[in-house]
C-alpha cells in the first residue's frame, strides 16, 4: 500500500507530500502515535504548524478530519452531542394524529402510559441523536483524524469529557448506551500552553513540543512552500526573521508568518530585501506598534548578518 | 531493556523529574517501536513519553546524555587535570580497603554514580519487609548501621584532611579546592547511605544532588542576568494566568437572569415552547488595575521582575494604570504602553527627575498618590502594591493608604521581603496590613506563581 507507514522515515516522507517538513521529532512521535494508538499532546508558540500538522496527516492518510475548536465555555452539547429537540417535536406533531390508532380506544390510562412508554425508545434514539465532534470520530465508520485545538481554552471541567473519550474511546450517552469506536482515531490536542491542563490528561497523552525551528529547517519549509523563489532571498529572509525572534518584542513571528512575508514579497515582486522593503511589508510580520519600532531599530542589525 | 529503562527512569526520578509508572510502560512500548540504533529516535520516544512539561525538556535532554552516553557528574569535569589525579589517587587508596562502601564512594569521587545509584534504588536489590525488617535479598549496605557508617566517615574525613596535607607540590589554594572537592562528596555519599540503605524511602525526600539551583525557587535577589532572561516568559504566563483569574466570572452562562427575549426566539423552532431556556450572560468584568511598584534600591532586585510582570500586564489589560515610587508617586503607564520595559523606566525616571538614590518614604507616596492620582481609583479595580515596607523611620501615614483602599474594590500587597523582616523596626508592611485584602511574601517566581493560581476573586 502506498501508505503504509513502517518507520519514522515513512511519517516525513508523507508529511512532505503536503509540503508539511517535518522534524525528526515531529515525525518519530507521529510515528508512534500511530502505531501505539495513543494522543499527540502538541505544545509550542502560536504559529509554529500545530494544528497544520494534524490536517497534513489526515490529507497524507486520506482519512476524514474532525476539528472540534475549544473555547472558554465550551460544554458536552457543543462537544459531544446534542439532542435534535425541534426534529423530535417535529415528529411528535405529525403523529399526534396518529396516536389514537396505537393507543387505541379501549385502553385505561395506566395501559396508554405503558404503551407510550415503549414508544419512548424511539425517540431517544441515534435518529434524533445530533453527533458533535467528538461522538461523530467515535462513530465514525472509517478512522479517522480527530484535531481538539485549543484544549486549554475550556475551563478544567472540560477535561473530564475529554478524559473519558481518550482513555477508552467510549462515549455515554444516559438515554441510549455507551458508544465505543469502532475504528480508534488518530488524535491530535493543541495547546497554547494558556493553562496548565491536568496531569490526567497529561498522561494519556505522548508529547510533542514544537518550537521555533532551526534556520536550515525554516528555510526548507518556505522553500517548500515557495518553490519559485530565489534560495538566496529565502536565506535572507530566513536570518532576518530568526533575528527579530532575538529580540525582546511582545510577539515574535512564526514560521506563518514566515511563509506570509516570502508571499508579500513574491506578489510585490520584490527581489531583494533591505531596510525600505522591510519597511514595505513590516506589518505582516509584526502586529504591535512598539515590535515595528524596535524592528526598525534594529534593522542592521537584522538585515546585516547575512551571508 | 526493562532494567535499563527502570535504572534511568529511578536516574530521572533521583534528578527530581517526576515520572508517572504509566508513562514508563509508555516509553518501554515505545523503543519496541522504534529503531533503537538510531539515538534521536530513541531520544524523542523518551522525551515524547516520560516528559510532561516543557519546561523541564532541558533537563531531560542533559539526563539523557548524562545516563546514556557520559555518567560523569559535572563538576568532575571542571576540575583541573593536577586536581583530577590526586582524586583518582585517592580513590585508589579508597579501594585497597575492599569492601563495598569504599568502591562505591570512589566511584562517585571519580564521577562514575552507578554502583551509587544500584545501592539506593527502589528497583534494585533493597527491599524491605513488614515493619521495615530486612528481609532476603536486602543490599549488603544495608549491614551499616548509622553508628558504624557515622564512625567510617569520621574516619574517612580524617584521611581526607591527612591526604591533601601531603600534597606538598600543590598550592594551598589548590590544596583546599582539592579537600573541599573530597568531603563534599564523601558527605554526599554518607547522607545518602544514611538515608536509603537503613530506612525505607520515602517520599518527597530531597537527595542532596536534589536540591539543585532551580530558578523558580530563587529569590529574586539571588538570580544571575541570564537567569533574569530565562523567566521571563514565565514571568509572562503568570501575567496572563493573572488577567484570566481576575477577569473570570464566578459562575458562567446558566447564572445570569433570564433572556426573555432569546427565549421566545428560539422557542419558534420548537412550535412556541420554550425548550430552549436562554439566560443573559452576565457582562464580563473588565478588571481594572491600578499598579502601585516601589523601585528604591532596597527593592532594586525585585522591582526588575515585578515591572517585567506589571508590563506583561500592560498587555493585556486595556484598564491599567501603572505607578511607581520612591518618595512620591509617578504615573508610568503611557511609557510602558509605547516603549520597551527598559527604555520605558529610563524615560519614566528621566522625565519626572526620579533620584534613584532616595530612602524610600511610603506615607509621603501614598499622600502624593492621594494628592494628584486618586481619580485613577474607582470602585471596580484592583489595588496591587508591589513594595518590601521599609519605610525608613518615616512617618507611614496610614490614614491615606487607608482612604486609597476604601476606594478600590479590593487592595493585594506583594511584599518581596521575606516575612520575618516585616517585623523589624524600620518596616511599616504590618502597619498596612489592616487594610489589605490580600498581603503576601513574593520573593520567588514560585510565590509570584502560587499567588496568582490561589488568588480568588
Amino acid at each position: 500500500m502506498k501508505n503504509e507507514i513502517t518507520s519514522v522515515d515513512d511519517v516525513t516522507r508523507l508529511l512532505a507530500t503536503q509540503k508539511y517538513i517535518a522534524s525528526k521529532e515531529v515525525s518519530t512521535i507521529v510515528y508512534l502515535a500511530l502505531k501505539m494508538k495513543r494522543p499527540v499532546l502538541v505544545e509550542g508558540p502560536a504559529g509554529v504548524g500545530k494544528t497544520e500538522l494534524a490536517k497534513s496527516i489526515a490529507h497524507a492518510l486520506d482519512k476524514e478530519l474532525i476539528q472540534l475548536q475549544c473555547y472558554e465555555g465550551i460544554d458536552e452539547s457543543k462537544a459531544i452531542y446534542e439532542w435534535e429537540y425541534a426534529k423530535q417535536l417535529l415528529y411528535t406533531q405529525i403523529m399526534k394524529e396518529k396516536i389514537s390508532d396505537v393507543l387505541g380506544t379501549t385502553l385505561d390510562l395506566k395501559e396508554s402510559i405503558k404503551k407510550l412508554g415503549d414508544l419512548e425508545s424511539a425517540f431517544f434514539s441515534d435518529h434524533f441523536l445530533l453527533p458533535r465532534p467528538l461522538l461523530k470520530a467515535i462513530s465514525s465508520e472509517e478512522q479517522s483524524v480527530l484535531l481538539i485545538d485549543e484544549v486549554d481554552k475550556p475551563d478544567p471541567e472540560f477535561e473530564a469529557y475529554l478524559l473519558e473519550v481518550l482513555n477508552s474511546y467510549e462515549i455515554t450517552i444516559p438515554e441510549i448506551g455507551t458508544h465505543t469506536a469502532k475504528h480508534i482515531p488518530i488524535v491530535f490536542l493543541t495547546s497554547n500552553n494558556n493553562r496548565d491542563l491536568s496531569d490526567a490528561l497529561k498522561r494519556r497523552c505522548l508529547h510533542l513540543y514544537i518550537d521555533y525551528p532551526s534556520q536550515q529547517l525554516e528555510v526548507d519549509i518556505v522553500q517548500s512552500r515557495m518553490a519559485k523563489m530565489d534560495r538566496q532571498l529565502i536565506n535572507k529572509l530566513v536570518n532576518a526573521v530568526h533575528e527579530i525572534r532575538k529580540l525582546d518584542i511582545k510577539k515574535k513571528p512564526a514560521i506563518s508568518e514566515t511563509i506570509d512575508w516570502a508571499e508579500s514579497l513574491v506578489t510585490l515582486n520584490l527581489d531583494q530585501i533591505g531596510p525600505t522593503e522591510m519597511k514595505q511589508t513590516l506589518g505582516i510580520i509584526s502586529k504591535y506598534k512598539t515590535d515595528m519600532d524596535q524592528i526598525m531599530q534594529n534593522v542592521d542589525k537584522i538585515l546585516g548578518e547575512v551571508s | 531493556m526493562m532494567s535499563m529503562m527502570l535504572q534511568f527512569t529511578s536516574f530521572l526520578r533521583f534528578k527530581g523529574l517526576a515520572v508517572a509508572t504509566s508513562s514508563v510502560l509508555n516509553s518501554i512500548s515505545a523503543l519496541q517501536l522504534v529503531n533503537m540504533m538510531d539515538k534521536d529516535q530513541v531520544f524523542y520516544a523518551l522525551q515524547g513519553c516520560l516528559i510532561q512539561k516543557p519546561e523541564d525538556r532541558s533537563k531531560f535532554k542533559e539526563f539523557f546524555y548524562r545516563f546514556f552516553e557520559d555518567k560523569t557528574p559535572i563538576e568532575y569535569e571542571t576540575l583541573d587535570s593536577l586536581t583530577r589525579l590526586e582524586v583518582e589517587e585517592f580513590a585508589k587508596m579508597l579501594r585497597k580497603e575492599n569492601d563495598r562502601v569504599h568502591d562505591v564512594l570512589a566511584d562517585y569521587l571519580e564521577g562514575d554514580i552507578n554502583g551509587l545509584m544500584e545501592t539506593v534504588s527502589p528497583f534494585e536489590t533493597v527491599v524491605y519487609g513488614e515493619g521495615n525488617t530486612e528481609v532476603e535479598g536486602m543490599n549488603e549496605l544495608s549491614i551499616w548501621n548509622q553508628k558504624k557508617l557515622a564512625q567510617k566517615m569520621a574516619g574517612l574525613t580524617d584521611k581526607i584532611q591527612d591526604f591533601t596535607a601531603a600534597q606538598y607540590h600543590m598550592t594551598r589554594e589548590k590544596r583546599e579546592e582539592l579537600n573541599q572537592y573530597l568531603r563534599d562528596h564523601l558527605e554526599e555519599v554518607a547522607d545518602i547511605l544514611q538515608k536509603n540503605t537503613l530506612k525505607k524511602p520515602t517520599q518527597g525526600h530531597l537527595m542532596p544532588w536534589e536540591k539543585q539551583r532551580t530558578i523558580s525557587t530563587i529569590a529574586f535577589d539571588k538570580l544571575t542576568i541570564k537567569e533574569h532572561e530565562k523567566i521571563k516568559d514565565d514571568v509572562e504566563k503568570l501575567a496572563q494566568k493573572f488577567k484570566d483569574a481576575l477577569t473570570q466570572q464566578k459562575k458562567r452562562s446558566r447564572k445570569g437572569q433570564l433572556d426573555i427575549k432569546n427565549t421566545l426566539r428560539s422557542s419558534m423552532k420548537f412550535g412556541g415552547i420554550p425548550f430552549d431556556i436562554r439566560r443573559k450572560v452576565p457582562a464580563r468584568k473588565k478588571g481594572k488595575i491600578v499598579v502601585f511598584c516601589d523601585i528604591s534600591m532596597s527593592v532594586a532586585y525585585a522591582a526588575h521582575l515585578m515591572l517585567q510582570f506589571i508590563y506583561r500586564l500592560q498587555d493585556r489589560f486595556s484598564r491599567i494604570r501603572s505607578f511607581i515610587f520612591i518618595r512620591n508617586a509617578y504615573e508610568i503607564s503611557h511609557f510602558f504602553k509605547e516603549h520597551s520595559m527598559e527604555v520605558a523606566l529610563e524615560k519614566a525616571v528621566k522625565e519626572h527627575h526620579i533620584g534613584l538614590g532616595q530612602l524610600t518614604n511610603y506615607g509621603q507616596a501614598f499622600k502624593s498618590f492621594t494628592d494628584n492620582y486618586s481619580s485613577s481609583l474607582t470602585k471596580d479595580s484592583t489595588l496591587i502594591v508591589l513594595g518590601d515596607g521599609q519605610n525608613n523611620q518615616n512617618d507611614p501615614k496610614e490614614e491615606f493608604f487607608k482612604d486609597i483602599t476604601e476606594k478600590v474594590a479590593r487592595t493585594i500587597w506583594l511584599n518581596p521581603e521575606e516575612e520575618r523582616y516585616w517585623y523589624t523596626q524600620t518596616n511599616v508592611t504590618l502597619k498596612y496590613k489592616p487594610y489589605c485584602d490580600e498581603l503576601v511574601e513574593c520573593a520567588t517566581l514560585d510565590q509570584l506563581s502560587t499567588f496568582v493560581r490561589n488568588l480568588v476573586i
